[in-house]
């Protein structure tokens, strides 16, 4: 486990930074992908990231160079989990509660929102192409976020089973977004 | 992935694996040695990664966190569940906040049906990374975390609500006739007027306080009596009760400060991580060294928060929810198998 603190006090913290600074290279778009799926929000991913990479960086004794990019994960999935708890108001102000609503609500945003609203309703309606069991299982996952083994439980077929088809609703809206006509896009999937 | 198809089509081989690799990162979040093993995958071709991030942009396109953005009105539910038809869909629930309620999703029925077609049952969603806000019929307030699932029973002596996932904070309104019951697997939280949060992990339910107080019992599975007497106890505001489902002991800790200073110290939340992990974390700020040698102890699997502020306090909360003890020496800390009936101990 854990080697002799003096040995980790040998290496000078600029190497720390050094090293540091080869993680967000090599893996920063990793990491900003991974909390974008926890937070589901690309901009408190990049803010997660970024708090990540500094509280990488002000360990006092960082331990060895090879469990650094362990720790940066784990320091962001904390700093995830956190803001998370953030979001369920337990500690919110009433600041806090304006900030969030009104942070969409910046210049251009109107027109992202368009264009999200537009693909949003575009991947619903993608969704009635799909067989029933692949279209079920996407729906109750991504939109009524029910787990893996409830829909299992719901739909009586095995995990694996919905993973499957959650993995194919997903490609199918995928090809279907990148300008896949329906026809296209099941014969790709063999659907 | 071993479709049949996946070698004549070495691109879609690649949106396959991305899928998956997002769906099961997606069920684990807190699996560490999930995710070392994607980042490898990612590193093992540079379009791995690029596969990835378009799979997440049609995941996110298909329930965006955005309220705008999503459909005004009715969800199009492409879906005809059967058990949307059940009364009760709950189109009266006043949500409170903005954000991500759009896509929280109304299931009560289906529980509804697993139950018995009971008219009184309703439950509340939110769907993965969401969280939501809304009004119960007695004008008591729920907040939902992310991946959250909660179930109301109301009847005319009493407000039942079970926390069947994730965390949920409750600001209960005033009805001392009708007492509000939560029940998060065995331990039940009964309140008069109050707010509190119930968070409720596999092997464990944190019960925090923030206002008046609360009673709390545990219903053990082997004696369904509702009430427990000689395991009731009270937790007051500003304090966090930690019941674990497999120890009879309850620790009861100060809440962690709501501002944001405490973000800059070193603050570690774990889930499901081997107590080995933890240790090796704490002993980066500890002062005296800490160390575990007992193999059983190593394994298991902590899921909470420890302030490296507060590192001896941590140590000690262990004793509550781990077989073992703490024994404290000038140079290190040990964290020693509990004597006491160590047969008997997992």
């Amino acid at each position: 486990m854990s080697t002799d603190p003096a040995a980790d006090h040998a290496d000078p913290g600029e190497n720390h930074a050094k090293l540091v600074a080869r993680l967000f290279r090599e893996h920063n778009e990793a990491l900003i992908s991974l909390l974008a799926l926890r937070l589901n929000s690309l901009q408190d991913a990049k803010e997660v990231a970024q708090e990540s990479y500094v509280r990488l960086l002000q360990l006092d004794r960082p331990g060895a160079p090879s469990l650094l990019r362990a720790y940066l994960f784990r320091i962001a999935t904390n700093l995830a989990i956190d803001r998370l708890r953030q979001r369920t108001v337990r500690w919110r102000s009433a600041t806090a509660v304006k900030a969030e609503l009104f942070e969409s609500f910046t210049p251009n945003e109107p027109e992202r929102r368009a264009v999200a609203r537009d693909e949003l309703e575009f991947v619903r309606a993608c969704l009635h192409e799909l067989p029933d069991p692949c279209r079920r299982a996407f729906w109750l996952h991504r939109v009524e976020g029910q787990s893996v083994s409830e829909i299992a439980i719901e739909l009586s077929v095995t995990e694996r089973m919905v993973r499957y088809h959650l993995g194919r609703a997903l490609i199918y809206c995928q090809l279907r977004l990148g300008g896949a006509c329906a026809e296209e896009a099941k014969g790709r999937l063999k659907l | 992935m071993t479709d049949v198809h996946a070698c004549e089509d070495p691109e879609l081989e690649r949106m396959e694996q991305a899928a998956d690799w997002l769906i099961r990162l997606n069920e684990a979040p807190g699996d560490e040695s999930l995710v070392s093993t994607w980042v490898q995958w990612c590193d093992e071709h540079p379009e791995n990664l690029a596969a990835f991030r378009r799979a997440q942009a049609a995941w996110l396109a298909a329930a965006p966190r955005d309220k705008e953005v999503a459909v005004a009105g009715k969800p199009s539910e492409p879906v005809s569940t059967p058990e949307r038809r059940v009364r009760g869909t709950t189109v009266s629930l006043r949500w409170a906040t903005a954000a991500a309620l759009a896509a929280v999703a109304i299931v009560g029925a289906r529980l509804a049906m697993l139950h018995g077609a009971d008219a009184g049952l309703q439950s509340y969603a939110t769907p993965v990374a969401g969280s939501g806000s809304g009004v119960l019929p007695d004008g008591s307030k729920v907040e939902l975390g992310a991946r959250s699932r909660i179930t109301t029973q109301y009847t005319a002596k009493v407000r039942g609500v079970a926390v069947d996932s994730g965390e949920a904070f409750f600001t209960v309104a005033r009805d001392p006739a009708r007492p509000f019951v939560v029940t998060a697997g065995h331990v039940q939280v009964i309140a008069v007027g109050t707010a509190f949060d119930v968070r409720r992990d596999d092997d464990r339910t944190v019960v925090a306080v923030t206002e008046g107080k609360v009673k709390i019992t545990r219903t053990e599975p082997s004696q369904p009596s509702p009430e427990n007497t000689e395991s009731a106890f009270f937790v007051p505001a500003g304090q966090e009760a930690m019941i674990s489902q497999v120890s009879p002991r309850v620790a009861v800790v100060p809440l962690a400060p709501p501002d944001e200073a405490y973000w800059r110290q070193g603050v570690f939340k774990y889930m499901g991580e081997p107590l080995s992990g933890v240790v090796s974390d704490l002993n980066r700020y500890s002062g005296r060294r800490i160390v575990v040698t007992d193999p059983k102890l190593r394994e298991l699997p902590f899921t909470g928060t420890v302030f490296s502020g507060r590192i001896v306090d941590a140590l000690h909360a262990f004793e509550d929810v781990f077989p073992l003890q703490v024994i404290e020496r000038d140079a290190e800390i040990e964290l020693a198998p509990q004597r006491v009936s160590s047969s008997a101990n997992r």
